[in-house]
């Protein structure tokens, strides 16, 4: 999964940065089970499209939906460049059908 | 459903009019030469002074915003006051009034008193009770952006105006939807939004000055009038507006009071009642959703889900069901202290809104609650 661009970029008094990404493949249930590889994934189905979470604790968390091509990221600013190497790692490393990783 | 940020959609003749201010060369009094232009600021401001009831019409000024309004009221009653003196707000305020008045508090030029409510409602007693001597200003949000409660400020008006302080009443959330003619009330200054329930754009506010020689003008520059003059004139309204006016702005602010006029704010008020009844009572029976005033004077209504974040359910709510609401603090931090909620979601509806927009939200809501039970 690669990024296609930056939607936008916010630093919130709490110490974080949300970023807006635009992504080539959709999410998929099978990314998200990739992802909990790495973190906490929380999926909230029964809606008119599920809504799914991550976080890496101290490091990023994600949000967006499901069937989506938008990843909404928060990062921690005092890891942000760690953990945002962390999060494109995780994203170049994907492949659907192929859930395992060695990046961590 | 977040018009207590900016209503939309807008009617069609206020989209209509911003558009139509650009087919011809604007009427602007000393700056040009153009005499056949319709004359929209003059327009607008007879509108909007009648409107609030204010029979002159000069002591209506425009400004870009409420925030702007309430600067330069704040700032401008401190200058024009010159020695330190006693403030008082609630803690249902906005920041708009909260950090002016602070500001001048670092700053040593007023002490501040914030009335620490426990209802939706600011008793008058508790404005009574603080005030002082040396006290100068009283700051009050008509409506409150939270919890959606009305205050009556005729009531605490006359209380404060008894004591001799400048009563100035933030009328951001009301006007337009509620019935307010600060003209005929105990108010000396009075502060509306023209891109809520005026049905304007963003950019274009403006307050109602009783007695202009107790406020300073903060801004200084050219008015097309007096140009050889050293200082602001003092004459109304160009002690106050200074600069080029915001001509598609202050049109649009004009057509939108004409839509709420020609609709009638009692009627305006009659059916956000009817849909905000609905939702209170809805929301209300839904499993761990938790409303923070079930009897709103205005159509504002702040809400949790136990167990959610409410940025989360604000987030869900767009991105599922196309369903726009506010999340967070809503610029209001000490209220959300009181009533104990680190940021709620807050739907507030305009007319423009239907009952079906409003059955939507509530299935939006049962659904997203539903998947944590």
């Amino acid at each position: 999964m690669q990024i296609l661009k930056t939607n936008k970029f916010k630093r919130c008094v709490d110490g974080t940065v949300l970023k807006e990404y635009s992504v080539d493949e959709e999410v998929t249930r099978e990314l998200l089970t990739y992802f909990g590889e790495f973190g906490t994934v929380k999926i909230l189905d029964n809606l008119k499209q599920p809504f799914f979470s991550f976080s890496k604790e101290a490091y990023f968390s994600i949000k967006g939906m499901v069937g989506d091509q938008t990843l909404y990221v928060r990062y921690h600013e005092e890891h942000i460049e760690e953990a945002h190497e962390l999060f494109t790692t995780m994203l170049e490393q994907w492949t659907p059908g192929e859930i395992e990783s060695d990046i961590m | 459903m977040n018009n207590a940020a900016t209503t939309w959609p807008k009617p069609p003749e206020v989209l209509k009019a911003a558009s139509e201010v650009f087919s011809s060369p604007f009427h602007e009094h000393g700056r040009t030469t153009v005499q056949d232009a319709p004359d929209y600021v003059g327009m607008a401001r007879e509108s909007v002074a009648d409107f609030f009831g204010v029979k002159d019409h000069s002591h209506v000024i425009f400004t870009s915003s409420a925030t702007d309004s309430l600067n330069m009221l704040i700032h401008g009653f401190a200058s024009r006051y010159r020695k330190p003196f006693h403030a008082i707000t609630t803690d249902l305020e906005h920041n708009s009034v909260l950090r002016p008045l602070r500001t001048l508090e670092r700053e040593e030029k007023c002490s501040l008193s914030i009335v620490r409510t426990t209802g939706p409602h600011v008793k008058h007693e508790e404005i009574r009770d603080l005030i002082r001597d040396d006290t100068a200003l009283v700051v009050i949000g008509h409506g409150s952006n939270v919890l959606g409660s009305v205050q009556d400020i005729e009531a605490i008006g006359k209380l404060v105006r008894k004591s001799g302080a400048f009563f100035l009443v933030d009328g951001a959330q009301t006007a337009g939807q509620f019935p307010v003619e600060p003209g005929k009330l105990p108010v000396d200054a009075f502060v509306f939004t023209g891109h809520k329930s005026l049905f304007g754009l963003p950019g274009t506010g403006g307050f109602y000055l009783r007695s202009p020689e107790q406020v300073n003008p903060v801004r200084q520059g050219g008015t097309g009038v007096d140009s050889s003059g050293k200082y602001q004139p003092d004459e109304m309204p160009i002690k106050f507006e200074t600069g080029t006016p915001n001509f598609p702005g202050i049109a649009a602010l004009n057509a939108g009071t004409g839509f709420v006029r020609r609709k009638g704010v009692d009627t305006i008020l009659s059916q956000s009642c009817r849909m905000t009844s609905y939702l209170v009572k809805a929301l209300g029976e839904i499993e761990g959703v938790r409303l923070y005033n079930s009897l709103p004077d205005l159509p504002v209504i702040t809400f949790t889900v136990d167990g959610m974040e409410s940025e989360d359910i604000g987030f869900i709510l767009w991105k599922a069901y196309r369903v726009v609401v506010r999340t967070g603090l809503h610029c209001s931090p000490l209220i959300h202290e009181r009533i104990n909620a680190s940021g709620g979601v807050r739907i507030s509806l305009s007319c423009m809104n239907t009952m079906e927009d409003c059955e939507g939200a509530v299935r939006a809501v049962e659904e997203i609650s539903g998947t944590l039970q």
